[in-house]
């Protein structure tokens, strides 16, 4: 009796495992159900965060058709929680998401030409790189129906940043502030910076009420911004809530009337979530739902490039590692196919990178960069000796990087060289290659990313400069050093723009800290009919317009 | 018995004390720095040593630790290091749904596992003891996760009876969690509650029910039963206990948000006041529960009762 | 006279994986209202199961029981359903076991376990039962205060009387006790004996009384059947089975008893073994042990009589002019 049933659990056991192993395969295929987004071969990935739009419910002049209704209450799916309303409080991307919906900040940059443009400021004029005027947008209301002014500004800038680690960095930018009138202020900078309109692009300093500090305990006053959405709920774990703002002036009233945010951490869940119809627009799906997003034609897949570079990097710190060589830089960055690793990690969905500077940013170059070329690898690891050698990889312990790390190892071992990876939690990482300047800990390779502020001095500033707070490949070149503080300080856009070609050339083709491999495709999943869900490649995602039409 | 439950209070001081130490030493001896993680980018060296400071993460691990003791033992947990919250706020509001989601699995498992333990014990060697067996290892085998989803695949999404996340539907969002979690705790149940009982159906005091002719149902359910839960309730203390330190892979499937996965999220993200704080509170809770098993071992076996008067 | 137990051809075995143990074989048993017989065996004999399968209490896998007959003052046991055995168990016949200090569940008081009994087989309230088990408890000697004491807090004589108070609680016409003073010490053991005399007498219950004592027999019961390997071999009143004693197998018994005026005398034992109960002989299953054993015994036995009340299983009495050595008293 009991055989028989040891027989059947065995029996049991081996047939759902029979079962699990072929459901991955159906799922992991390649894409093919292609359509405009592709998803076999790395291709260029050109949308610029419009998903497709749904026509249905609406006439030839954009009206609502008759018919249908604007859903009252769209919910998205976040894959991280979020913690707080206050953009001071934070630098996570996940709270800045909601935060985006509520409040503004002075100047923004637009998804669509990616260049930097007054949100709630109307216009600037530079003096000096040290001397700068900005005039607000007149008729601003705040959600306590108090009037945008200079005094809000003054106070969010001067007197409640330089309070806080996240913003205090940015208030010591500035020597002197003068409020000239109400819409009006100068600020004279410690440090010159041409580029300093983009400071104010920095989520944290979004625009605070002063009124309503001065009459609301701070818990209360901080829910007050200028954005069309009001702050309604917050369960920690589970989900915050908005409200649109029925007052709002700078924005037109959204068509939904709430916006809920809910926490779902996993990627299998909110995807049932979302075919189940119980959310409308999922963050992070798993690679392996893209090709039912596509084909179901209740749902969407929205896509768009991110500005994450990812690359390998090297510490030229190491004395005892041949990465301190150039010539075995040079060999890995011919040695590596990045069709390959597009197609290996995100299954296509992320387009190559021949230059370390991220694609849509300002000041990139098309450069030829380092092109794949086995034999010139072939030929230069046999230089070096590389034949059998092992060499130290390290990374943080997340799936996309286990997979990058992996396609690397099996690229590199063609040529003899056995690489051996090793896996960190995020904290743990971030001490190996940052916290002791000096000490490298023995690190040789590493697989990193690195998504730049809102700027193209932020591509080198903490990265590669010889201080630089993120320079976990030790890069210390004092002429490299001199073009990133050239480029930033000089006024001229075409000199600009010929010392970031010089620098870009320079560290792409002769010192190779970074092998920069691709720029991966952001995604979101949706119900077919929303719109306004943008991706934002800098991860600070949009749905201030997001909506969705459905039938009555 | 009052006195009983005194001592035991008292001793759970020296106990949270011992284990504020080992979490903190633990945690401070892990690699990895939370502040690298909450500075932005582009802070400078200078700049994350004044996050540093205000987090209060400079000195010596020595004084770190004496300065979150003191404020322990004042009841006070510190604030969150990386959501600049006190950690009992952010604790407490995430306690309600775990104590639901405990609560619910229990009900659940013992809904299974008592019924099935008793008919093993009084059908022993026969079929359905092997089947309440194989019932029972199949429980605990299964991986959580997987049977989780299994459950959202049919309930939420082919059948739509049941949300597939989230703990907004009232009751009907906490069935699904709850049979994920309630039947792998029904496994190590049901083998307790069979083992158990099988140790009490040889007693003598049941021969002598019978002979006094009480039907055979009631023999098992109020005579046997009854001297069978002490080590039923012991398991049910426990796993009640451990329950209530979040069920991490049930919060994470279904979205609930528990204290499990906060605990996690802070150990992972170094952040230490928090990481510390949910661990002593569980280690309060869990107290408590044992606590209150003991207590109610009393209620159920009258020589326990009299060993505690003494 | 009527007949409080009538049992024909009593057998039960017990079928294991080791093979098939027979208890109790064709076992024939009758008793008068009133009366009181003492079942007296070695350990292994046969007498606890022989009472278990009057109540229908032998455990059903593996036990097997098959009887001719089998009447409790008049009912017929063996047709009865479950929930009239229910009825008949500690209503009309009740039965205590021998290890008083398990015999009660620890987690009820004593009170509530006596009215249990009460509650079960008589249409009374729960107070009422209460009260009566209280009065039980006096009956036993017990304060009835004590009745929301639990077992724990008694010690083994007084555990006894309670089990004894239980099985009496209902006034059954017959009480079944299995060795019910074997696991007390001697002067506990009288008290016990006592009590249950003084009981009989005031319900006039009919009493087996299991025991291997002869002693106890003597002082307790109206009747004395001798069992060995699962069969009675010699049954009779108690100056047929004491002063004319038949069976070898008794006067075995008799022998091993120490001589309390022959101080210096060496005891004499019966030489070897109970039968392996799995492996009985088709004949006598005395004969290895038998100092007067023959061919004869290696038949099967018939129960011979002596007189209206003296039954004797033994083919020896068919030798001309046998007898044992043994002297008879007149």
């Amino acid at each position: 009796m009991k055989k028989i049933i040891a027989l059947l659990l065995v029996a049991v056991m081996v047939l759902s495992l029979a079962a699990c192993g072929t459901k991955e395969e159906n799922t992991t295929g390649t894409n093919d159900g292609t359509s405009a987004v592709n998803g076999t071969g790395t291709t260029d990935i050109s949308s610029t965060g419009q998903q497709t739009t749904a026509t249905e419910g609406l006439t030839e002049t954009g009206e609502l058709a008759a018919g249908y209704h604007y859903k009252e209450e769209i919910i998205i799916a976040m894959a991280d929680e979020f913690t707080t309303i206050d953009p001071m409080e934070t630098t996570a991307e996940t709270n800045q998401i909601v935060q985006d919906c509520t409040h503004d900040l002075l100047t923004d940059t637009n998804l669509a030409t990616m260049q930097n443009e007054g949100e709630l400021v109307e216009s600037w004029t530079m003096e000096d790189p040290t001397h700068w005027t900005f005039t607000l947008k007149d008729n601003v209301t705040f959600h306590d129906g108090t009037k945008l002014d200079t005094e809000d500004v003054y106070f969010t800038l001067m007197e409640r940043a330089p309070q806080h680690s996240t913003t205090s960095a940015y208030a010591e930018k500035i020597k002197e502030f003068t409020i000239v009138d109400d819409l009006t202020f100068k600020v004279e900078l410690v440090n010159g910076d041409v580029d300093f309109n983009y400071v104010f692009a920095a989520n944290s300093l979004a625009i605070l009420s002063k009124e309503a500090f001065e009459s609301m305990p701070e818990e209360e006053a901080i829910k007050i911004g200028t954005g069309p959405w009001m702050y309604e709920e917050f369960v920690p774990g589970d989900y915050v809530s908005l409200v649109r703002f029925e007052g709002s002036t700078l924005y037109p009233v959204p068509n939904t009337q709430r916006l809920v945010f809910k926490m779902i951490p996993e990627a299998s869940a909110r995807m049932i979530a979302l075919e189940n119809g119980e959310v409308d627009v999922i963050m992070s799906p798993n690679a392996t739902d893209y090709a039912r997003l596509i084909e179901d034609e209740n749902l969407q897949l929205i896509t768009e490039v991110g500005r994450g570079q990812h690359y390998v990097g090297f510490n030229l710190a190491n004395p005892d590692s041949i990465v301190t060589n150039p010539k075995f830089r040079l060999a890995v960055a011919k040695a590596l196919d990045k069709e390959e690793i597009c197609i290996a990690v995100w299954d296509g969905y992320a387009t190559p990178s021949t230059n370390i500077h991220c694609r849509d940013m300002g000041y990139y170059n098309d450069i030829e960069g380092i092109a794949y070329d086995p034999e010139g690898a072939q030929a230069l690891f046999d230089e070096l000796g590389c034949n059998g050698m092992t060499i130290s990889l390290v990374t943080t312990d997340s799936a996309v990087r286990t997979k990058f790390a992996t396609n690397v190892q099996s690229q590199l071992k063609k040529y003899g060289i056995n690489v051996d990876i090793t896996q960190y939690q995020t904290t743990a990482f971030n001490e190996l290659q940052y916290s002791t300047p000096g000490e490298t800990n023995g690190v040789e390779m590493f697989i990193l990313s690195w998504t730049p502020g809102k700027n193209a001095d932020y591509m080198y500033r903490n990265t590669l400069y010889s201080t630089g707070g993120r320079n976990g490949a030790h890069l210390n070149d004092p002429e490299i050093d001199k073009l990133i503080d050239d480029a930033a300080g000089e006024m001229d856009t075409t000199k600009r723009a010929e010392l970031y070609l010089e620098l870009q050339n320079k560290l792409v083709t002769e010192i190779i800290p970074w092998i920069p491999c691709a720029q991966a495709t952001l995604t979101f999943g949706a119900a077919a009919g929303v719109t306004g869900a943008k991706i934002h490649p800098g991860l600070v995602h949009q749905f201030k317009e997001c909506e969705r039409i459905i039938a009555d | 018995m009052l006195r009983y439950v005194l001592q035991r209070l008292l001793m759970m001081i020296p106990v949270l004390v011992c284990v504020s130490f080992v979490v903190f030493f633990l945690m401070d001896l892990a690699p990895g720095d939370i502040v690298l993680q909450i500075a932005p980018q582009d802070a400078t060296p200078e700049q994350i040593e004044q996050i540093r400071e205000e987090l209060g993460l400079n000195g010596t691990v020595f004084e770190r630790y004496f300065r979150y003791l003191k404020g322990l033992l004042r009841g006070d947990m510190g604030e969150s290091l990386s959501q600049k919250r006190p950690v009992a706020d952010i604790f407490f509001e995430r306690l309600p749904r775990t104590i639901e989601l405990a609560f619910g699995s229990i009900i659940v498992a013992i809904i299974i596992a008592l019924p099935l333990g008793i008919l093993a014990a009084t059908n022993h060697r026969s079929w359905i003891d092997g089947v309440s067996m194989t019932t029972s290892m199949i429980g605990v085998s299964m991986p959580n996760f997987w049977f989780g989803l299994l459950l959202i695949m049919a309930f939420s999404l082919h059948w739509k009876l049941f949300p597939s996340f989230g703990a907004d539907a009232g009751i009907k969002s906490l069935i699904l969690p709850a049979i994920t979690l309630g039947t792998e705790q029904a496994g190590t149940l049901t083998r307790i509650t069979r083992s158990s009982m099988l140790e009490v159906i040889r007693q003598d005091y049941l021969r002598t029910a019978r002979a006094k002719g009480v039907p055979e149902k009631t023999v098992i359910r109020k005579h046997a039963l009854k001297n069978a839960l002490i080590p039923i309730i012991t398991v049910l203390g426990s796993t009640l206990g451990n329950a209530f330190g979040g069920a991490v892979t049930t919060e994470a499937i279904f979205a609930w948000p528990g204290v499990g996965r906060l605990t996690v999220k802070a150990v992972n993200d170094r952040d230490y006041t928090l990481a510390c704080g949910c661990i002593i509170m569980f280690t309060i809770i869990l107290n408590l529960t044992l606590l209150v098993v003991d207590i109610a071992y009393a209620f159920v076996d009258p020589r326990i009762k009299a060993q505690y008067s003494k | 006279m009527d007949k409080v137990l009538d049992v024909k051809n009593l057998a039960v075995r017990f079928e294991t994986e080791d093979g098939v143990v027979r208890a109790v074989n064709g076992l024939d048993l009758e008793l008068g209202k009133g009366r009181s017989i003492g079942l007296v065996g070695e350990t292994g004999a046969g007498k606890t199961t022989t009472a278990l399968a009057l109540l229908r209490l032998v455990p059903d896998p593996p036990g097997v029981v098959e009887c001719e007959k089998l009447e409790l003052d008049g009912k017929d046991i063996l047709t009865m359903s479950a929930k009239e055995l229910e009825s008949v168990r500690g209503n009309d016949i009740s039965m205590i076991f021998q290890d008083p200090m398990t015999a009660l569940n620890p987690v009820f008081t004593v009170g509530e376990q006596i009215a249990e009994s009460i509650l079960l087989h008589e249409n009374v309230t729960k107070v009422e039962s209460m009260k009566r088990a209280m009065e039980m408890l006096e009956l036993v000697g017990i304060p009835a205060e004590r009745a929301y004491d639990y077992p724990h807090e008694f010690s083994g004589g007084m555990k006894q009387r309670v089990v004894i108070a239980i099985a009496l609680a209902c006034h059954p016409q017959l009480l079944i006790a299995d060795e019910p003073t074997t696991a007390l010490d001697v002067t506990i053991q009288a008290q016990v004996l006592d009590l249950m005399r003084r009981l009989r007498e005031q319900y006039q219950t009919s009493l087996i009384m299991i025991t291997h004592d002869l002693g106890i027999v003597a002082e307790v019961c109206d009747e004395v059947a001798v069992m060995y390997a699962g069969n009675i071999v010699e049954k009779g009143t108690l100056e047929d089975g004491f002063n004319h004693t038949k069976h070898p197998y008794t006067e075995g018994l008799f022998n091993s008893l120490p001589n309390i005026n022959d101080r210096k005398a060496m005891l004499t034992p019966i030489k070897g073994l109970m039968p392996d109960p799995t492996h009985l002989p088709e004949g006598c299953p005395f004969e290895p042990r038998c100092p007067y054993a023959g061919e004869d015994c290696k038949q099967p036995q018939s129960v011979r009589s002596f007189n209206e009340t003296h039954t004797v299983r033994c083919s020896a009495y068919d030798r001309p002019g046998f007898h044992i050595e043994r002297k008879e008293i007149d």
